[in-house]
């Protein structure tokens, strides 16, 4: 009789797992995104090279660590913003809001590379200074850098949140009841009823940072490296692609388009730059994939 | 096979331009502007995810309430291509002229209203993509190159000179983006009046 049971049990899991991943494409691709580095790491272990199969582990590892400290900093930089700029905006005096407003848009109007790679000079000089000596520092600061950049769209929806709710009478009933704004705004309006649209952003954010944070360690370890050794950086996978072996492998791609034959050899003989590549680009298909699937899911 | 094209296309779309140049590299001598122009459209992932905002508003959109009375009121509402009731094709060049007595006329043109502010944000997409070229691929003559070359020997005065110089391209682009916004409002309050 148990047998029969479980039998029985494991079709009804099995549809309730289709069900789960085929009725919202954003589970589906998330866990299309963990099938598909997991299967290129089984693939890397059986035949990539031991140390460059550790250096790309590292660099994965080290790039999605990145990514999500960008979230995090960009989830308590937006959120602070958007709290003090709303209760600025409520103020007799209008001073001190126009000058945060006036500085976001400073900030708002400068590209993101331009502002990081700033921030990247500040870093050499730190170095070459000797004020930063850690190794894993130069993950933070990018995080930061890139957060400062983000942080603002994370702003704006959460203001744009606060105003409609301000204006339905929800809003003033609980004022009515003697509950704190303060507690209105955080737990009701943004953690009750926001949450979905401050996920979606936020997953947007963490693809956003992957290819910026590939982008200027990309530029830096092929053009801005003159005074600092970056070989003390801990690695991503920009500063790996800009390696050497992996443009030479990247370039393989171009030959295989010509001599259709050599494709089979990409896999085995170019799996480094390949690699890189894959987890780059797949990671931004499955970021943009999943940002998609929580706006057709909630209908935000 | 319509898979493989869809995954071939996001992998291209998605791709950072150092990444497809490095794969094309052997075939592209010599035409570095024609190269960088057609990088900074097509690799651009970034500004396809800032674009995607409009796909959010469209649903966002095709949600409300006026849309199910348009429904009821005998307005086209079928996504088939070329059938009565439903879209011509010409709709995806001309999405507003070409859709008028369907339900998605109204849906793309609320839309697109509120897409309007976050135009500004793609000058500075845009430009962020056009300096990773400049800078990952070493394409000499321009200004993000001279931008990455002064940084390099410390030459602070140019860097800060440069910086300015594309800060005032965004900052105009963003004056254009807020006048269009204006006239639209306007267009809207008129029609309201």
């Amino acid at each position: 009789m148990r047998d029969l049971g479980s039998r029985q049990r494991i079709p009804w899991l099995l549809v309730r797992l289709t069900r789960l991943v085929t009725d919202s494409p954003d589970r589906l691709w998330a866990g299309l995104w963990i099938l598909g580095i997991g299967a290129l790491w089984a693939w890397d272990a059986a035949f990539l090279n031991r140390p460059a199969y550790l250096r790309l582990q590292a660099a994965f590892v080290n790039t999605m660590a990145g990514a999500t400290l960008t979230v995090l900093f960009t989830l308590v930089l937006g959120w602070s913003a958007g709290l003090v700029l709303d209760s600025l905006s409520r103020r007799s005096s209008r001073i001190p809001y126009l000058l945060l407003t006036f500085t976001l848009s400073l900030i708002r109007s400068l590209p993101q590379i331009v502002g990081i790679l700033i921030g990247y000079v500040l870093l050499t000089i730190f170095i070459e200074r000797d004020i930063v000596r850690s190794t894993y520092l130069h993950l933070i600061w990018t995080a930061l850098l890139i957060s400062v950049f983000t942080f603002l769209e994370l702003t704006d929806l959460l203001r744009e949140r606060i105003d409609q709710y301000r204006k339905t009478d929800f809003f003033n009933a609980m004022l009515c009841c003697g509950i704190p704004e303060r507690r209105i705004i955080n737990v009701d309006v943004l953690w009750k009823n926001s949450l979905a649209h401050i996920f979606q952003k936020l997953i947007a954010t963490f693809g956003m940072a992957i290819f910026l944070q590939c982008s200027i360690d990309f530029i830096i370890s092929v053009g801005l490296s003159m005074d600092v050794s970056l070989s003390n950086f801990s690695p991503t996978l920009g500063s790996l692609l800009a390696s050497l072996d992996s443009k030479q492998d990247i370039l393989a791609i171009g030959v295989a388009l010509g001599r259709p034959g050599y494709a089979g050899e990409l896999l085995f003989r170019h799996l480094q730059g390949i690699s890189v590549a894959f987890l780059i680009v797949f990671s931004l298909v499955c970021m943009y994939k999943i940002s998609n699937g929580i706006v057709r899911r909630y209908r935000l | 096979m319509r898979s493989l094209v869809n995954g071939m296309l996001y992998a291209l779309l998605f791709s950072p331009a150092y990444v497809i140049a490095y794969s094309f590299k052997s075939h592209m001598e010599g035409g570095a502007y024609l190269f960088m122009v057609v990088l900074g459209v097509v690799s651009n992932g970034m500004l396809v995810t800032s674009a995607n905002r409009f796909y959010t508003f469209l649903v966002h959109e095709s949600a409300r309430g006026y849309v199910d009375t348009a429904i009821v009121k005998g307005l086209n509402a079928s996504y088939m291509w070329n059938v009565p009731d439903g879209l011509p094709r010409r709709a995806i060049l001309r999405p507003a002229g070409a859709s008028r007595g369907h339900v998605f006329h109204h849906i793309y043109e609320n839309a697109r209203y509120l897409y309007i502010p976050a135009v500004k944000q793609q000058a500075s997409f845009l430009i962020t993509g056009l300096v990773i070229i400049e800078m990952a691929l070493n394409i000499q003559g321009h200004l993000c190159y001279e931008l990455m070359q002064n940084i390099l020997y410390r030459d602070y005065e140019v860097v800060a000179g440069i910086v300015i110089a594309i800060f005032l391209v965004v900052k105009a682009t963003e004056v254009m983006v807020d006048i269009w916004f204006i006239r639209e409002s306007r267009r809207y309050e008129n029609a309201n009046a």
